[in-house]
């Protein structure tokens, strides 16, 4: 494991390197070569980690070297394998070999083809070093990373004025969450004088620690989360990062970087679980955004918005099942999540492909034949993300909504249970209007429209497959099954301090299940009467009976104005006192006058230098008089 | 003396040989030099290699004279890497300035095993003969280029100024003898520890340290260092900011430390006042200089007054070593940091030897005249400057930080101010480079190549790594310094 370990970032960082610097005199159009297989070998290598984790009680350290000591401040580059890690590792190289693939075909032609895969590797080293980290600064450092990445990858058509603003937009957003993070870490620094995960949960476990600053570190490092996994009231970057290729909403903005936030909320679960305000904090944060988001998914025309509404609302459980302790749930979800999830966006690429870049769904219709891959590829993902029953997403969001009412989360189940219909609502709103009834395509598109080349179909597949069957496979039953005995050993201290206890499974749990599926399925329902039985009329019957409150939906809620008005506003205003006050007054007066001492100093010392090398022992000699006086004298 | 007494000088021994084979070898050849470069190439590698294979071997030899520990293996490789990368920035530079000679190599390896048995050195004679054999060989060394007025002057300038300085280094050293009776720097020292503080021996501590801080260019004794630098060839003003600069602190941490740990009281302020006073005189002139090798003189000034400031805190900080590591840490990543700068300079030279005169203005356009000098360039300005991620900016972090640690944070606040001040000269070299349009195009644009582009970029490299991965050489630090005097 020595070697293997750091080999799994190090194949796609050598990728990195390799493509940038020679693709663009040699590699040119065959530039996915490298990085493909190096992501596949990472695959090839998580999947050796996997095997050797398999049954471990305790986490394996790989410590390559210490990194900046200073004093107390160690630390270690090092790697930590565990159950968590492992899992994570399989969900990165996994669904990031496909989405490697699947860019083949999709940036076909681009001119920044090399440069694109390029980013996409160094993408996948940051998000492994993330996973991989053994500690926070290693876990801060990722987190970081992966970030620059995003706003590369977003505004990779930097040409595009909109590209351009949204990657401004996502770094700005994520700055206010990494602000709490960072102060997180160096927090739990002075209080732990460790940044080791595993020294540092010890400690808490260990007890002694105030629940006050335990509350703290939990509120500030969810702060990072909220900004990375665009929780409410920082999920405004996330839908206008739609703008970059889809390839990039696929990998980043909806399997891996996102989930992130889930990641390190996970991770320091220990640290959670010894503070369960921030515990409640997490929980309701979720459960808002995941209802908050869905109801704008409603309205939304643009594929990929619908589809980037979705993954915040999905995100969202995951906090919501992270709030009540429900580690593995959440992981669960958040593996399926990017299974279907990727698939999806991949699948809407497909469609965005073959209808030539058309992303408005009021401009598709009737598709269903024309691209068969596609279409039932993405049936089986709005299946899996709908929560039907058998595919993946039924398994892993039902263990989460049946976790909180058994814990007495009543409120939290019964906001899941309405979000989850309006998922079902949206997510087949947007199969039905794509795909089934009248074409309401441009004949000029119309007669160009094509399935998409194998190297984008062939991912498609894999993922339908896996959104299909991995949830049944890896969760029955319900928190008992191969997923959660996989992962118990991580989250058995944190369990511990909660006094959770597994229990069998049920006759609650079949009525649990029947519940959240008949919520599924009337929500599909009811998207069939309004898409397809009656597309003409209902929608704007719905929509002129609600009229503020579509309005509101329709506007996102506002928030984005109510930012506008308020923070950046009072930003700006700020600022450009700042600017000319502060600035042009004080610190250019400082820096002005300071030059100016400088520029005399300069003018008092050089008549010293004359050149002539008696006066050089000369002063040799005043200096020596002078130490020697002031030895004798004092 | 014994076979025993050998082993610890074996590296020595190796570039002794090998001057003295390059001396034969000279008279053969004619033009082509390759085969003297290749010598001393290799023996100063092999030192190298050796001295780090004679890791474990502690011993002491010539009754005590010398040592082989791992303090002074620290400073060997470090010596040997300086002549190294010296060396293969040598060769375009005195063919551009036609004298290509042997003896240039052998100087250099004689000034190499100078430093050496100061680094090693367990007596003060011993040590005197070290200094001597680096002082002497660093004089001819400056004015090599003999038909140069201002070569000759700075030989000239160096030896006259040198040698007051030498005397009253042996004035201190005869101080002591003459109170103890010894010369070995632990009988000394136990010695003096034993009579107790006296002025005698803050005489004797004042008369070393500004005997020695001539050497390392402390002001007010820092006269001769702009006008020798610029007098003499590039290369070997490059091999002057950084071999006798280390060899001095080498010795001034073991003769103070051991010597004149009675007086530590004393040694600690005078310290800290000169490094004041040398941080202002160095950071003041470079700001005012025109010309970029001069400033490169006046700026290494400046860093002397930082490590002045780590043997100040050293003084105070009694059996907290910190100090003493960071001061070793700074060294090794100044070394690569201002020999890369001045290789770029040797560089350079050699592209144009008529018409560069190592002014700013000579640097404008070099962005794009010569893009890979000139970013090497700004690694090395950034690194000098102390821009994080780079050697410089751990050197400085580590540095900073054990004064602090000494309780003298006020000064440490002095020297980040002053670092502070000297990113302005720095920066604004990469200012020209990149941002200045030339009064003359040049159009010529000979790629780097050779063995001198293989100097500047190990030099680069080692300021990357040491600046991303600081461990390895503090580590070498920390156990060569803490096991020698813990």
């Amino acid at each position: 494991m020595n070697y293997v370990l750091p080999l799994i970032p190090a194949l796609p960082l050598v990728a990195f390197f390799i493509t940038l610097f020679l693709g663009k005199w040699w590699l040119k159009d065959s530039a996915h070569w490298i990085p493909i297989l190096a992501m596949a070998g990472s695959f090839v290598l998580s999947v050796a980690a996997f095997l050797a984790i398999r049954g471990e009680e305790h986490a394996m350290v790989v410590e390559l070297w210490r990194w900046i000591p200073v004093g107390d401040f160690q630390v270690p580059i090092a790697f930590q394998l565990d159950q968590l890690s492992s899992v994570m590792l399989l969900v990165v190289t996994g669904v990031g070999t496909l989405i490697f693939i699947y860019s083949k075909g999709y940036m076909h032609g681009d001119p920044g083809y090399y440069r694109f895969f390029a980013y996409l590797s160094l993408f996948a080293f940051s998000m492994l070093m993330l996973v991989l980290g053994a500690n926070y600064l290693l876990l801060y450092l990722g987190w970081e990373a992966v970030g620059l990445c995003s706003y590369y990858l977003i505004g990779f058509y930097y040409h595009k004025p909109s590209a351009a603003s949204a990657g401004k937009k996502a770094f700005l957003t994520n700055r206010v969450g990494d602000f709490g993070f960072g102060l997180g870490v160096m927090l739990i620094f002075v209080t732990f004088g460790s940044l080791d995960y595993l020294h540092v949960f010890e400690a808490v476990e260990h007890g002694g620690t105030s629940e006050g600053i335990l509350l703290a570190i939990g509120l500030l490092l969810f702060m990072g989360a909220m900004g990375k996994s665009a929780q409410f009231p920082l999920h405004v970057w996330l839908p206008d990062a739609m703008e970059g290729p889809t390839p990039v909403s696929a990998l980043i903005h909806a399997a891996t970087m996102v989930t992130a936030g889930v990641y390190m909320v996970a991770r320091s679960s220990v640290i959670f679980a010894s503070a369960p305000t921030a515990m409640l904090v997490v929980g309701a944060v979720g459960a808002f955004t995941a209802i908050f988001a869905a109801s704008i998914g409603l309205v939304q025309n643009d594929i990929k918005r619908v589809m980037a509404y979705s993954t915040v609302s999905q995100l969202g459980y995951m906090f919501m099942a992270l709030g009540i302790g429900a580690w593995i749930p959440a992981i669960f979800h958040l593996v399926t999540h990017a299974f279907f999830k990727a698939l999806l966006f991949l699948g809407s690429g497909s469609v965005i492909h073959s209808l030539g870049g058309e992303q408005d769904m009021r401009k598709m219709g009737g598709l269903a034949r024309k691209i068969p891959f596609t279409y039932w590829t993405l049936i089986a993902g709005a299946f899996a993300l709908a929560g039907v029953f058998p595919f993946a997403g039924f398994w892993s969001k039902d263990e989460i909504l049946g976790m909180n009412f058994k814990g007495g989360g009543y409120i939290i189940w019964a906001v899941g249970l309405i979000a989850a219909f309006i998922t079902a609502f949206y997510t087949f709103r947007l199969i039905f209007m794509t795909f089934w009834g009248e074409s309401r395509m441009d004949p000029e598109v119309e007669k160009h429209v094509h399935e998409s080349p194998w190297s984008m179909v062939v991912p498609l597949m894999v993922l339908g497959v896996l959104s299909v069957g991995a949830g049944a496979l890896l969760g029955i039953p319900p928190e008992g099954g191969l997923f959660a005995k996989f992962l118990e050993p991580v989250f058995e201290p944190a369990n511990q301090i909660l006094g959770v206890h597994h229990e069998a499974f049920a006759a609650i749990d079949v009525i649990l299940m029947i519940v959240s599926l008949a919520v599924a399925l009337s929500g599909v329902a009811l998207a069939y009467v309004f898409y397809v039985r009656r597309p003409d009329d209902l929608p704007q019957k719905a929509g002129a009976i609600s009229q503020p409150l579509y309005k509101a939906v329709l506007n996102k809620w506002y928030i984005d104005e109510i930012y506008d008005a308020t923070i950046i506003r009072l930003t700006i205003d700020g600022s450009r006192w700042l600017w000319r006050v502060v600035d042009a007054g004080v610190i250019d007066g400082a820096v002005n006058g300071v030059a100016r001492l400088w520029d005399i100093a300069g003018r008092i010392v050089s008549p010293f230098q004359t050149g002539r090398v008696q006066n050089y022992a000369v002063v040799m000699f005043v200096g020596l008089f002078v130490i020697v006086t002031a030895v004798i004298v004092f | 003396m014994t076979t025993q007494d050998l082993i610890p000088i074996i590296p020595e021994l190796i570039l002794v040989l090998a001057a003295c084979l390059v001396l034969v070898v000279e008279p053969f050849l004619k033009v082509d030099k390759t085969a003297n470069v290749a010598i001393a190439l290799t023996a100063l590698l092999a030192s190298g290699v050796v001295a780090v294979g004679l890791a474990g071997r502690e011993q002491a030899a010539f009754t005590n004279m010398i040592v082989l520990n791992e303090y002074a293996i620290f400073f060997k490789v470090l010596f040997a890497a300086a002549g190294a990368l010296t060396v293969m920035m040598s060769p375009r530079y005195l063919e551009a300035s036609g004298r290509h000679m042997g003896e240039y190599y052998a100087l250099l390896l004689f000034a190499v095993v100078g430093m050496d048995v100061m680094a090693a050195s367990r007596d003060l004679i011993a040590f005197y003969v070290g200094l001597e054999l680096m002082a002497v060989s660093s004089y001819l060394l400056a004015g090599f280029l003999r038909y140069q007025v201002r070569s000759n002057e700075a030989a000239m300038k160096y030896f006259l100024t040198g040698a007051f300085a030498s005397a009253i280094t042996l004035y201190g050293i005869s101080l002591v003898y003459g109170m103890t009776g010894a010369t070995n720097y632990e009988q000394v020292g136990a010695s003096l520890l034993a009579s107790g503080d006296s002025l005698a021996v803050g005489l004797a501590t004042a008369l070393v340290l500004v005997g020695m801080g001539f050497k390392v260019s402390v002001a007010p004794f820092h006269m001769w260092t702009p006008d020798v630098y610029q007098g003499a060839p590039t290369p070997v003003a490059a091999f002057f900011s950084v071999g006798p600069k280390a060899a001095g602190f080498s010795a001034m941490l073991m003769v103070f430390l051991t010597v004149f740990e009675v007086s530590s009281p004393t040694w600690s302020v005078l310290f800290i006042v000169l490094a004041i006073l040398t941080m202002f005189v160095g950071n003041a002139f470079a700001l005012t200089q025109k010309n970029v090798k001069r400033m490169l003189a006046y700026s290494s000034i400046a860093h002397v007054g930082y490590l002045l400031a780590g043997l100040g805190a050293l003084g105070r900080s009694g059996t907290d070593l910190v100090a003493g590591e960071s001061i070793l840490f700074y060294l090794a990543a100044y070394t690569f940091m201002n020999l890369g700068a001045f290789g770029i300079l040797a560089y350079l030279k050699t592209q144009q030897p008529a018409t560069f005169k190592y002014s700013l203005a000579d640097f404008a356009g070099l962005g794009r005249r010569s893009p890979w000098a000139a970013v090497l360039m700004g690694l090395f300005m950034f690194s000098l400057t102390g821009m994080p991620g780079t050697a410089g900016f751990v050197g400085k972090l580590y540095l900073f930080s054990s004064v602090v640690k000494a309780d003298l944070a006020w000064l440490a606040v002095i020297a980040v101010l002053f670092s502070a001040v000297s990113a302005y000269y720095y920066l604004r070299v990469i200012v020209y480079m990149f941002f200045r349009e030339p009064e003359v195009e040049y159009a010529t644009k000979e790629p780097i190549s050779g063995p001198l582009a293989a100097s500047l970029a190990l030099s680069a490299v080692g300021v990357v790594v040491i600046g991303l991965l600081p461990a390895w050489v503090l580590d070498a630090a920390q156990s060569s310094f803490g096991n020698f005097f813990g």
